[in-house]
């Protein structure tokens, strides 16, 4: 019992953090707004720390605490954080968004999550990169947080 | 007794639970200038030797199909983030009906009828202006396409929002690369406006306030006293606005003798009570204390809008 209880233990501690960078897929590009295609690439110590959940856990944690920025060339636009106040702001939100996985609501994987060559990357003996290209519904996003009142739409900015 | 207490208690609830809403800004978008030149959509006339543009909306709407799906994908895009909006080929076609016999008489855009885009801002009363230009250099079956998007308050001229891109080499039809440029760029236009009604709302509107001393009627705005006040209509105007705007805000901007203009006066969206205001009626409390303090008749020009108002002084 003490060993099951250890090993949930050691396997909390091993959840990576929010530990990612964002960037954009030239090809990706949709013709209805508030969708975004863009590849995710995470960092850990180990490659199996970086599974698709947490890549999917980091785009979605980019897109609402520090956002995208587009190349200058091409038809893709660059995306502010939608909660610029930051994950402290709405502490408890936040940690129920994330821990319950309601934030998969949102996202999904584009090409059924393959991955090419360059995609699984050792930087280190300990440091591990991993891409994935997914798809971030920001529209049903920003909606929630609005709904929720964690961020101003443009209606309720007038309203009291 | 506890019925009627019940009642107030419910009455109450249903007052609270009501959201107060303040009226917001409403966008209207626009072909920009140089699109409409570029492709071919301008009259120019004679005005007492200034070489006029006139614009001619109608026959771009209908002649280009491009221009409608840009203006569409933009629209949808408002649409989708909750900014209130008032589309321009409506309005078109509804001046078209209002003035229909005119319009049979006289070439649309010719003439002296003067400028479209003018009428047209008058009709939709707009507090901000959206304007879109693209432009296409074709190359073989590719292309580069550059595009524009800029947000102007109407009343203040202050640029709210804007952005652009450019596709380099793209073989798609030019309405999809268009349709697909806007839904990329669109995220960051929008993000600035919703800033820019954020600063609204937090420091108030910004309107410009104009007061105008018809031929006939005795009042030097900068010189005579307001009876009783101690100050000169100017000062105890200024004073006036400063007191009630936010932040107590507002300069002068331009004073003479029968014209006094102050800029930068922003304006509460809620009162004193906390319900929502406009600017015309937080303006008619400026006439009202000039009758009580003056005697002085000020009415409020019917053109004014959300961004603007001119008093006209009528009489001691």
């Amino acid at each position: 019992m003490t060993m099951v209880v250890t090993s949930t233990w050691a396997k909390k501690d091993e959840t990576p953090g929010y530990d990612y960078e964002l960037s954009m897929i030239k090809a990706g590009v949709a013709t209805t707004s508030g969708f975004k295609v863009f590849k995710v690439w995470s960092y850990a110590t180990k490659k199996d720390l970086l599974t698709q959940e947490i890549c999917m856990r980091n785009a979605v944690h980019g897109i609402l605490f520090k956002g995208l920025v587009a190349p200058d060339e091409g038809a893709q636009g660059s995306i502010a954080p939608l909660v610029p106040a930051g994950y402290e702001s709405h502490k408890e939100y936040f940690d129920t968004f994330f821990n319950s996985g309601e934030y998969k609501q949102f996202i999904q994987v584009t090409s059924r999550g393959a991955q090419g060559a360059g995609d699984v990357l050792q930087l280190s003996k300990k440091r591990w990169k991993v891409g994935l290209a997914v798809q971030v519904n920001i529209k049903g996003l920003r909606q929630r947080l609005e709904k929720d009142r964690i961020i101003d739409s443009a209606k309720n900015i007038f309203s009291r | 007794m506890k019925k009627l207490f019940c009642s107030v208690v419910l009455c109450l609830m249903g007052m609270t639970s009501f959201a107060q809403t303040a009226t917001m800004p409403t966008l209207i978008l626009f072909p920009d200038d140089r699109w409409m030149d570029q492709h071919g959509f301008v009259d120019i006339a004679d005005g007492d030797g200034k070489n006029n543009r006139l614009f001619r909306y109608n026959d771009a709407f209908v002649e280009n199909t491009e221009i409608g799906t840009a203006i569409t994908a933009v629209q949808a895009v408002f649409e989708e983030r909750g900014f209130k909006h008032k589309d321009l080929p409506n309005l078109l076609k509804q001046q078209d009906r209002r003035r229909g016999m005119e319009m049979a008489r006289k070439a649309d855009g010719k003439g002296t009828q003067g400028s479209n885009m003018k009428r047209i801002l008058q009709q939709a009363n707009p507090d901000i202006r959206v304007d879109l230009f693209y432009s296409v250099k074709p190359y073989g079956f590719r292309k580069d396409i550059h595009f524009e998007l800029k947000a102007v308050d109407a009343y203040t001229m202050e640029q709210v929002s804007s952005c652009q891109g450019d596709i380099v080499g793209t073989a798609d039809p030019l309405e999809l690369a268009l349709r697909k440029v806007i839904a990329g760029k669109s995220e960051e236009f929008c993000e600035k406006m919703v800033n820019y009604f954020l600063d609204l709302r937090d420091n108030g509107r910004k309107v410009m306030l104009y007061f105008m001393v018809p031929d006939g009627t005795e009042v030097d705005l900068t010189n005579d006293e307001v009876p009783g006040q101690g100050k000169v209509y100017q000062d105890y105007l200024l004073d006036w606005i400063q007191e009630h705007s936010v932040n107590q805000s507002g300069t002068t901007s331009m004073a003479d003798a029968t014209e006094v203009d102050f800029e930068d006066v922003r304006v509460p969206f809620f009162n004193d009570l906390g319900k929502p205001t406009d600017t015309r009626q937080w303006a008619r409390q400026i006439a009202t204390q000039l009758k009580n303090d003056a005697g002085i008749t000020v009415k409020i020009d019917p053109d004014s809008g959300l961004g603007q108002v001119t008093f006209i002084v009528e009489a001691e």
